[in-house]
């Protein structure tokens, strides 16, 4: 969402401008999800909207746990149910976190044309700057997760930004 | 929860049937996945659906809603018939060897004493056999065809493996597996856990449900052990408190039964109650009865209370009837109620057949609802379109809405399912006017004091007599009544005289018959050293020992004391340590009683006080006390050769699997829902009084309103998901967001039948009502093969309705049969018929 000082831009879309790269110690980071305790609450999508000040629109119901059916531009993180019957075995129960996958080599970065408005810091998150985003919807093409979403209200891309604010406040705590 | 939420840790296997820990309860279900983690323990889930608990789980098996004693009955014989009980803790710890009435039956579906007119039994021929010294007769062999495990083996042997898939739909494979799986941890070293709610208590059976399970768990060994024990998960952060409060006309706080018509003087009330061993030198512990229910009556009335007015006994109701709340909205649908105060309760939504509830509201004078939030209790008389289509017009009751503070804008306790009293400061105030439920109560009563107190009225000694000891009179503080409910100390309190029963069982020798020997006064043993007070007079009490009959204590609720003794709130405790590592967190909070963690911890060891497991070390016997992780749940001085029962509450002090108290029958049985899609119950096929709970109380014009299988095919339930809380978070944006709108759930091949697709919008009738909304179709509700015949499940999630923010919906309650079960009248919420089509 915003570009923040803690933390170091590796990549920048658009733009050929060199990193920074005094810093040296930045730990990588990565969300892991235990698919075996999972039981999709959907605590964490409750999370995403209320730390991100995002509320989506009251959906309807078409016919499946998924709510919000889909990601959105107010909805960063959905849970989606599957209903498996392997050929030999028991009905499975598969739920899985959509959202973004923050890739070590990013398509929509690759893809974007507006410079700045896709970052990769040096922790490896991608985040996008949204006063940079020009609404072409290219990083839309350009993910193979189909994970961002072009809001229609101010015609800007939105996705997970691996709570890169509060990422950058834990891990550089003020003194 | 006879345990806790950390000591689920502690086990070897953890069954969830009768509930949806996961779903209902997603964060104490960390401790099932916790001990999956790192005990390698085994989830197995019982349930008509494949629930999100059943998606973790390591074994699934589906079963038809309402059939769970037919289940857990096979269970029983298949542990019996494979001998895959723990015999040595059986014999210790229950009724097995006991003598029961040679006149005591059961014949085709029905006990001995039935009475068809009066739905009830005669319980007379039930029970156990007395010697001429007033106790129990004892087979020690097990052996005599009267005894209760003889009685039980018999009764069970009905419920063989095909029966169980007969009536349950449980696939008997499926079936056995479970069984093996349960049996596996009758091992000394192994012990599993049940995680049960609503799913078990929501049934015409529901309590007969519960102690079926309770069975299974003496039979394996494994109550009062870390790891095992029967345990209910409470569906709101406070019920386990305001159960144990019973602020209802019922029951009186702390679990004392209030007296009726029939308790005319306070002598009869306290009889009645008061229990006397039943085996030798047990401790039958409601003989302290009179102690916890004079110290209320002191509570309630201080110093008008005294020894001369039987400590103003004459002053409580005697109630005449039931008052649970079927019989109470019953009445109201008579026409016999005026006024209805309901506080954080919206009935018309939790209160089975909506359409009975809302004629019953319209004929009340007046209505007044305590509630943060704007319910549909409170707007019953608003015509909503098809969703609530009353005349307003016609309806003259008289509605005030006093607006409450939630949860967060209030100081006080949560007591949690394991029994902890949790203390917590309020986040915020509440807005606008609304103010908390406490104040919002002290400022109705001091008004209507004051109006006895002016105009007279039908008995007002009661209401001007009514201890009121508050700072501020119209503002209660939750300390103030925390201190209240723990108790204090009106005179010194000095140590009991010591009676020769408790002597003779101390000597470990036969005690004396009672009577025949004068209570020693203590003063007698040490005439030269005149004795200490245990607590002095205006101290907070330590704990319910302290409690007195002759009006020298008070306390408010007798299993809370101890919550707030002269050492301070100790609900307030937030200790993170656990020196024993077996999750028993004994300075977080408060549990009661005693602050105890696990109930009937004495049964953890063996008769002769050693832990039946060395690697779960709970509780010994150390040659001179019993010592151990946990505050005992005995006498702590009871060397193991007294014989001193581990169920100290019972006073035969051991567990029963033979229950007088039971109202349908001292040994479960398997009774078919009240609305039943068999009709019959094929364990009494040709006896249609035992289709379904004989002895159910069921109102005149609620039979009539029970559907039929030939027009309602389809057994239903209705249930929670993890994105809501019951009727209240429909008001909150986040929920509304995560789950919009009403939906059912049906199977695939149900769909296929009635040409329903995903997302359909479909009609839900019942022989009460109807529900519209949208079709989940699903893999995970299999159509099931019940006696020959296939039954389907209609799934019906139950948060929606014409108030808050989610796409208004129907009430499911809508479609709800009113009846109870026959001891607790909890509502048949989980087992009725339907049809479904496409809207």
């Amino acid at each position: 969402m915003s570009s923040l000082q803690s933390l170091d831009v590796t990549a920048r879309s658009a733009t050929t401008t060199p990193s920074p790269q005094v810093r040296t110690n930045a730990p990588q980071l990565a969300k892991l999800i235990d698919e075996s305790k999972c039981i999709g609450c959907k605590a964490c999508q409750v999370a995403c909207m209320n730390w991100n000040d995002l509320r989506d629109e009251v959906g309807s119901n078409i016919g499946v746990y998924d709510n919000p059916s889909d990601l959105t531009p107010t909805s960063w993180t959905v849970m989606k149910f599957f209903e498996v019957e392997p050929k030999d075995g028991n009905l499975e129960w598969l739920i899985r976190k959509d959202g973004c996958m923050h890739c070590d080599d990013p398509g929509c970065l690759k893809a974007c044309p507006a410079p700045g408005a896709i970052v990769k810091y040096s922790n490896g998150i991608v985040d996008f700057i949204s006063e940079n985003c020009i609404g072409c919807g290219y990083c839309v093409k350009g993910c193979p997760f189909d994970v961002p979403r072009i809001s229609q209200k101010d015609n800007k891309a939105y996705k997970c930004t691996l709570c890169s604010d509060r990422v950058a406040w834990a891990s550089n705590p003020p003194a | 929860m006879t345990n806790s939420w950390t000591d689920i840790r502690n086990t070897d296997m953890v069954l969830i049937m009768g509930g949806n820990a996961a779903e209902a309860h997603p964060c104490g279900f960390k401790w099932v996945t916790e001990a999956m983690q790192h005990r390698k323990a085994k989830l197995v889930v019982v349930d008509p659906r494949f629930t999100r608990s059943a998606a973790v789980a390591d074994y699934y098996a589906p079963i038809r809603v309402g059939t769970d004693i037919a289940f857990l009955g096979g269970v029983i014989n298949y542990l019996l018939a494979n001998n895959k009980i723990h015999t040595d803790y059986v014999k210790l710890n229950t009724d097995a060897t006991f003598l029961v009435k040679a006149d005591y039956k059961f014949d085709n579906g029905l006990f001995s004493g039935y009475n068809e007119a009066t739905r009830s039994y005669n319980k007379a021929s039930w029970g156990y056999q007395l010697g001429d010294d007033g106790y129990v007769k004892v087979d020690e062999t097990m052996q005599d065809p009267q005894c209760v495990f003889q009685q039980m083996k018999k009764h069970y042997a009905r419920y063989t493996p095909e029966m169980v898939s007969q009536i349950t739909g449980t696939p008997k494979d499926q079936f056995l597996k479970v069984c093996e799986m349960i049996a596996a941890t009758s091992a000394t070293d192994k012990v599993m856990t049940i995680c049960y709610a609503l799913g078990w208590t929501q049934h015409s059976v529901g309590s007969q449900n519960i102690r079926t399970m309770a069975m299974i768990q003496l039979l394996l060994g494994n109550m009062g052990r870390p790891g095992g024990g029967v345990n209910a998960l409470r569906g709101h952060a406070n019920v386990q408190g305001i159960t144990d409060m019973c602020a209802y006309s019922e029951v009186l706080s702390g679990y004392q039964a209030a007296p009726t018509d029939a308790d005319d003087t306070r002598e009869k009330y306290l009889a009645a109650r008061t229990g006397k061993p039943l085996r030798p030198g047990q401790m039958a512990f409601t003989q302290n009865f009179p102690k916890w229910h004079t110290s209320l009556m002191k509570t309630y009335y201080g110093d008008k209370a005294t020894a001369e007015n039987g400590f103003a006994y004459d002053w409580i109701p005697k109630r005449d009837g039931a008052y649970d709340i079927l019989a109470i909205f019953e009445r109201m649908h008579q026409g016999k109620v005026n006024g209805f105060l309901v506080q954080g309760f919206n009935p018309l939504a939790a209160v089975p057949n909506k359409k009975k509830l809302s004629a019953a509201l319209a004929k009340l004078k007046y209505l007044v609802v305590m509630d943060p939030l704007e319910t549909e209790t409170s707007e019953f008389w608003k015509n909503f379109g098809p969703l609530n289509d009353v005349d307003s017009s016609k309806i003259a009751t008289e509605v005030f809405r006093l607006p409450t503070g939630c949860f967060a804008e209030e100081t006080g306790t949560f007591t949690n399912s394991s029994r902890v009293i949790s203390w917590k400061e309020k986040a915020v105030d509440p807005p606008g006017e609304a103010k908390v439920d406490s104040e919002i109560v002290a400022r109705l009563f001091v008004k209507i004091r004051a109006l006895y107190a002016k105009e007279g009225g039908t008995l007002p000694e009661p209401i001007a007599a009514l201890t009121w000891p508050y700072l501020n009179s119209n503002v209660p503080q939750p300390g103030e009544l925390l201190r209240e409910i723990n108790g204090r100390a009106l005179a010194d309190v000095y140590p009991l005289p010591a009676t020769p029963a408790a002597a003779a069982a101390m000597a470990g020798a036969k005690p004396a018959t009672a009577g025949s020997v004068k209570p020693v006064a203590a003063t007698a043993a040490a005439p030269a050293a005149p004795p200490q007070p245990l607590v002095r007079a205006g101290e907070q009490l330590p704990g319910f020992a302290m409690l007195r009959d002759d009006g020298s204590t008070a306390c408010g609720n007798w299993i809370y004391c101890g919550v707030w003794s002269q050492a301070g709130n100790l609900s307030a405790r937030r200790d993170t340590s656990d020196p024993s590592g077996l999750g028993v967190y004994q300075n977080w909070g408060y549990a009661w009683p005693a602050n105890r963690r696990i109930l009937y911890n004495r049964a953890s060891a063996d008769k002769d006080g050693k832990p039946w497991d060395a690697s779960r070390r709970y509780l010994a016997w150390n040659g001179k006390a019993w010592a151990g992780a946990d505050i005992p749940d005995m006498r702590p001085d009871a060397a193991p050769e007294q014989n001193v029962g581990a169920f100290i509450m019972n006073p035969e002090g051991v567990a029963r699997l033979h229950a007088v108290g039971m109202n349908e029958g001292p040994f479960p049985e398997h009774y078919e829902p009240f609305e039943t899609p068999l009709g019959m119950n094929p364990l009494a096929p040709n006896n249609p009084k035992a289709t379904s709970n004989p002895a159910a109380r069921v109102y005149k014009g609620d039979m009539e309103a029970f559907g039929k299988a030939s027009e309602f095919p389809y057994a239903a339930t209705t249930y929670r998901l993890t994105e809501h809380l019951h009727f209240w978070t429909k008001h909150s944006r986040s929920n509304a967001v995560t789950q919009p709108a009403p939906f059912v759930e049906i199977g695939t091949e149900l769909a296929k039948e009635k040409g329903i697709k995903q997302g359909d919008k479909v009609r839900v009738k019942s022989n009460r009502g109807e529900v519209v909304a949208a079709c989940v179709v699903t893999k995970r509700m299999k159509a099931l093969d019940v006696n020959g015949k296939k039954v389907h499940h209609v799934g019906i999630p139950i948060h929606w309705g014409f108030k808050g923010v989610t796409q208004n919906g129907y009430l499911a309650n809508a479609l709800t049969p009113f009846v109870g079960d026959a001891n607790s009248q909890t509502p048949e919420f989980k087992a009725f018929l339907v049809n479904i089509e496409k809207a």
